[in-house]
């Protein structure tokens, strides 16, 4: 059968396996990223056993990136993106993440194809809110992004962060998703019923250390990277980056961000038990999280998620 | 088809004084209601007073005009066209009252 495929111009912008699953530009609509909420399945709607209160992260919206003293940047490829948003309020670093203090999306796909390669792209910005005078740079502790996935053995998250601040101190290096040999009750900050167990949701779990370090990410090899903030809180630039793994032997490939590219194929994500219910899940999510009490926001301008 | 847009702004959260939801960026929406859900208060408390607000920058808000006594027995609304590109809704408890409530913004193209 011969194809006669138009592509939309902003697909120029990407490196796509074979196979688009999604492409998704926030000038459409939400195109089925959400907020991501916790399972209200208990007594009156109460969310599983948890060390973390799920109920306060910040609500992502589609955004015009309007800032006080520059008025509207629109986004990369027309005038909406999906804001990304904390609340104003964070603990120290070391502490579990607080109330608050993070933001998130999520898509909910599922494996389409006996597939061996997925890869993850955005084009994205990140700000502090404008609210006081300053560069605010230093209120953003990080983002990153992963997939939640599930095959027939097992369950894992293979991800990154850029953890941009550590308690106002500058950091700017690139962590992945791997979890130390810790006991599920370590993972869960000492909660021995917690719903996540080691390995599980990484981007809240694993105790963290004042230098950078923690249980739920390793250091990206040559991972110290300085990504474009500008001069003023006021002022953003649209940066890509791309992460490629191999789902069939649940390794990790590649992460590209901007003109730097690292290989990661030495790599590999902490393996879980699988959960009831989500066989064959793939869901891409994407977060930020706060350094201080000063609201912090990422803006995607679009995602393609692709598989081979 | 026109875009629609519910996101649930607050769950289960406890409030006793003034509380202002987060700065809501609706730009793209022509119209906009709040939903507000209270599950418990105290014995006597029959309403909530709530009031739109509106903003250049979302840091920075004004009263729009709309404000209701929102029920506590069942749900109350508030809704709004032609406020700009920020919305978010003020609610205000008297600090001697508690409430648990929840509150949506429901967004149209």
């Amino acid at each position: 059968m011969q194809q006669i495929v138009a592509l939309e111009r902003a697909v120029a912008n990407y490196k796509p396996l074979k196979r688009v699953l999604t492409f998704d530009d926030f000038d459409r609509g939400a195109c089925g990223w959400l907020d991501l909420r916790p399972n209200f399945v208990g007594p009156g709607f109460a969310p599983h056993n948890s060390s973390l209160n799920h109920l306060r992260w910040g609500p992502p919206m589609l955004s015009s990136a309007t800032f006080r003293f520059q008025g509207t940047h629109g986004s990369l490829d027309g005038t909406y993106s999906m804001k990304l948003t904390t609340r104003a309020a964070a603990g120290p670093y070391e502490a579990r993440p607080a109330p608050g203090s993070m933001g998130h999306l999520i898509k909910r796909l599922s494996r389409p194809d006996d597939i061996t390669r997925l890869q993850f792209e955005m084009w994205y910005a990140f700000k502090a809110e404008q609210d006081r005078p300053g560069l605010g740079e230093s209120a953003i502790r990080a983002f990153g992004v992963f997939f939640d996935i599930q095959d027939a053995q097992h369950r894992y998250f293979p991800g990154v962060r850029y953890v941009n601040s550590i308690n106002g101190a500058p950091h700017k290096a690139w962590w992945l998703m791997k979890s130390a040999d810790v006991s599920d009750a370590e993972w869960a900050f000492g909660n021995e019923s917690d719903w996540c167990k080691r390995g599980i949701d990484p981007h809240w779990y694993g105790r963290r250390y004042e230098d950078g370090t923690s249980d739920s990410y390793v250091p990206v090899p040559g991972g110290r990277q300085e990504l474009i903030y500008n001069e003023t809180d006021g002022k953003m630039n649209w940066m890509y980056l791309r992460l490629l793994l191999d789902v069939r032997d649940r390794r990790y490939v590649e992460l590209q961000s901007g003109d730097q590219t690292i290989d990661l194929r030495e790599l590999a994500p902490t393996l879980a038990s699988p959960y009831e219910r989500i066989h064959n899940l793939i869901n891409p999510v994407i977060f930020v999280e706060t350094d201080t009490d000063r609201r912090v926001f990422l803006f995607v301008d679009s995602v393609l998620v692709s598989v081979e | 088809m026109r875009n629609f847009q519910t996101t649930v702004l607050d769950t289960f959260r406890d409030v006793s004084g003034p509380y202002a939801t987060e700065p809501f960026e609706a730009g793209w929406a022509q119209e906009a209601t709040f939903f507000v859900r209270v599950h418990r208060t105290d014995e006597g408390t029959r309403s909530v007073p709530v009031a739109v607000q509106v903003s250049v920058d979302g840091l920075s808000w004004v009263d729009e005009g709309t404000h209701a006594n929102v029920p506590t027995d069942r749900d109350g609304f508030v809704r709004v066209r032609h406020f700009g590109g920020w919305l978010r809704l003020m609610v205000d408890v008297p600090p001697e009252v508690s409430c648990n409530l929840s509150i949506w913004i429901v967004l149209k193209e």
